[in-house]
């Protein structure tokens, strides 16, 4: 395990795989695919140096590791864990991260008509509990006015992450890549090596057939059961929704994405409705 | 089957694949041998060498002048494929022979030595069946003397130029299974490894591989090609060997073990072991190249990662990327989380099936050098080096010590460096 946490001989993560090809006119692409947040990353990097691509697989690994350590509510020693076990008795000072996330998800609850709720899990299934988190923005500290809150950000954070990944790709001026995390939010950055965008077969594909979605600098977000495994919960009245038909949506920004594909998939199954600005979004 | 344009297609630049295969030079002139013949005589046209045969009659580039056998059926059978061949039945008559560019030698081993010193000295190109030799001082002799006549010198090391095998040493090279902590191979069968007999007196003579006088056994037979992986995968050779051998099922008078063990250790510690035996046969033959992050199974032609496997759905944009293709590529769904990850069964070194051996493009690229008389990078010295390990390990066994790589042995190649130059 030790062995695990170190570097190899040119910088990259042990815990992180990888494919390097390099094609016969010069031009390479570099895969590299590891398990971060619970779920699997793959990255696929186009013509830079192999040295390149590792240390920016490197830095997007290290900043998801931050990620993770900040949002994961089951880490003992992970601030959303400390936030969720003392908000409700006193305010707690959080980082400037986690306060912006949870800013941001407080704001998508009134966008999406409270369907997109990261309070959905607290405990007893205490209903409307974003409303008892009070944000002071003076001293970046969070307080709940209810002990039966608990903020769970597994619904955002993985879209959330996927944009640092690409912030970072773009600081280190990659303009070509596609970055896949856990197959439910897809970001395709500048074009494939042969074609105009990234050609993604949509999840519905094996419904209609050769259905496929462009990316260009887009992302593609998914929310939906698999097969009977049910794991998004209406806000509405705590149940697990039993749906399978998954809900996909392009954005321009893989956060936005990931919430707004799992409100449709709770609003379509509640006959709520919310207003989507669709020149943003594309629905599918 | 697969030619070796289709390959080259498949492996993208010449320039890339040198890098891991430096004796595809040999294929460097091949549009300017168009139209040439590569005038080959065959020595020992038995089983091996009629199968050997039967890549280089399917060859433009090659013209089979005569054989050599002193066993009348190999003869007749060896016409059948090359009917216009000159027989001969002594093989200093056929390296006397002007239209013999080459020669192929697929004798016994114990022969080896003798036939290619002599091809060498008679002005002819060199292709010997491996094992190299059956002492290691016959093996640097045959090396030093195609060093000093110039002329080509292969061995039988098919899995040099089998496109999985290359594919995989790219991988290895790359870092792509971490760093390489063993190398494990093994060849089980399940058989008395002996052919059909027609009168007593031949037993010898058909069953050579069963005695010493002949043959080193299951050492030089089989470890010799599963050796080279390791030398090949981590560009050094192995400098302690170890190993015992025995014979504990097959106790019909054959002289030679039946039942091997071997360990080879890398100055790193790292270690190649190589096991055979020939009375169980449920786990075949297997090449495992065993990294920190990954394992290769060179013979299924498959890789395994330690933790999560790569997606198909990238596997596929990477060769889409190589064959220029813009398609969809299908992995967008719901959420993939650790307890839904399939079963680790391995992906396709390259994406398919294993089809071939590399025994075709082996003689496409032997026929090649015996044209341009152009003697491939490192390709005599692979073949050198695997047959000197597979003789060390049976010297090992035989002894019953732990043998330090002698000096007297090593070449300037990888980690050696020649002791003394030999003059001849």
């Amino acid at each position: 395990m030790l062995k695990m946490l170190c570097c190899c001989g040119k910088g990259i993560k042990m815990s992180v795989s990888f494919i390097n090809k390099v094609l016969d006119n010069d031009k390479t692409i570099f895969y590299a695919w590891f398990e971060s947040m619970h779920t699997r990353i793959d990255i696929a990097l186009c013509n830079r140096p192999e040295d390149t691509c590792k240390t920016i697989i490197d830095l997007i690994y290290n900043e998801l590791q931050g990620i993770e350590k900040t949002v994961n509510r089951f880490d003992p020693n992970g601030e959303l864990y400390l936030l969720n076990e003392s908000a409700s008795a006193h305010p707690v000072i959080v980082s400037p991260e986690l306060f912006r996330i949870i800013k941001d998800c407080i704001d998508y609850y009134d966008k999406t008509s409270g369907c997109f709720d990261v309070t959905v899990n607290s405990s007893d299934s205490f209903r409307d509990g974003i409303k008892g988190i009070v944000c002071n923005d003076l001293d970046n500290s969070i307080f709940y006015k209810n002990t039966a809150i608990k903020i769970d950000l597994g619904g955002y954070a993985k879209g959330y992450a996927l944009d640092k990944c690409v912030e970072i790709l773009r600081e280190n001026g990659m303009t070509d890549a596609l970055v896949n995390f856990g197959n439910s939010s897809v970001f395709g950055l500048g074009n494939h090596p042969s074609g105009d965008g990234w050609k993604i077969t949509l999840p519905m594909a094996d419904i209609k057939q050769d259905s496929f979605v462009i990316l260009h600098d887009e992302c593609l977000s998914t929310s939906g059961n698999e097969e009977k495994k049910l794991h998004i919960k209406s806000p509405f009245d705590g149940q697990y929704i039993e749906a399978f038909n998954p809900v996909s949506v392009v954005t321009k920004d893989a956060s936005s994405g990931e919430v707004f594909s799992t409100a449709l998939f709770v609003s379509r199954t509640t006959g709520r409705k919310f207003f989507i600005n669709f020149a943003t979004i594309k629905y599918q | 089957m697969k030619t070796r344009r289709e390959f080259l297609k498949i492996s993208g630049s010449a320039g890339l694949l040198l890098a891991t295969v430096p004796w595809f030079s040999a294929f460097s002139d091949s549009k300017n041998t168009e139209g040439e013949k590569a005038r080959i005589g065959v020595i020992g046209p038995g089983s091996r060498g009629q199968f050997l045969m039967s890549f280089l009659v399917k060859n433009p580039k090659v013209e089979i002048v005569a054989i050599c056998d002193n066993y009348q059926p190999s003869i007749d059978e060896a016409l059948k494929m090359a009917p216009n061949a000159k027989v001969y039945t002594d093989y200093r008559k056929l390296l006397e022979d002007k239209d013999v560019d080459g020669v192929v030698i697929a004798v016994p081993l114990n022969m080896h030595h003798e036939i290619a010193i002599a091809a060498f000295d008679a002005g002819k190109h060199v292709f010997c069946e491996k094992a190299m030799a059956i002492t290691p001082a016959d093996c640097l002799h045959m090396y030093d003397t195609h060093k000093r006549t110039g002329k080509v010198f292969f061995v039988g090391q098919q899995r040099l130029f089998s496109e999985r095998y290359i594919e995989a040493m790219q991988m290895v090279h790359s870092g792509t299974f971490g760093e390489i902590e063993g190398i494990r191979t093994y060849w089980f069968r399940n058989g008395d490894w002996r052919r059909p007999v027609p009168s007593p007196e031949l037993e010898r003579k058909i069953n050579w591989r069963l005695y010493k006088e002949y043959s080193r056994g299951l050492m030089t037979e089989l470890a010799c090609h599963q050796l080279q992986i390791g030398t090949w995968a981590l560009k050094t050779i192995p400098n302690k060997i170890m190993g015992h051998g025995s014979i504990t099922y097959w106790k019909d008078g054959r002289e030679v073990f039946d039942n091997i063990s071997t360990i080879y250790v890398f100055d790193n510690g790292v270690k190649m072991t190589f096991e055979s035996i020939i009375s169980n046969k449920f786990y075949g033959l297997e090449e495992q190249i065993l990294g920190n992050k990954g394992t290769i199974e060179l013979e299924k032609g498959k890789y395994f990662y330690e933790t999560v496997p790569p997606a198909p759905g990238f596997l596929q944009l990477i060769n889409d990327v190589e064959h220029k293709l813009f398609d969809a590529i299908p992995f967008a769904g719901t959420s993939w989380a650790p307890e839904t990850a399939n079963e680790n069964k391995g992906d396709y070194i390259t994406g398919k099936r294993p089809e071939t051996d590399g025994t075709s493009v082996l003689l496409e690229a032997y026929a090649e050098a015996v044209i341009t008389g152009k003697q491939p990078e490192q390709i005599a010295e692979e073949g050198y080096y695997a047959s000197v390990l597979s003789l060390l390990g049976h010297q090992a066994i035989e002894e019953g010590v732990i043998l330090d790589f002698p000096d007297e042995y090593k070449l300037d190649y990888l980690n050696h460096k020649r002791a003394i130059q030999t003059t001849l």
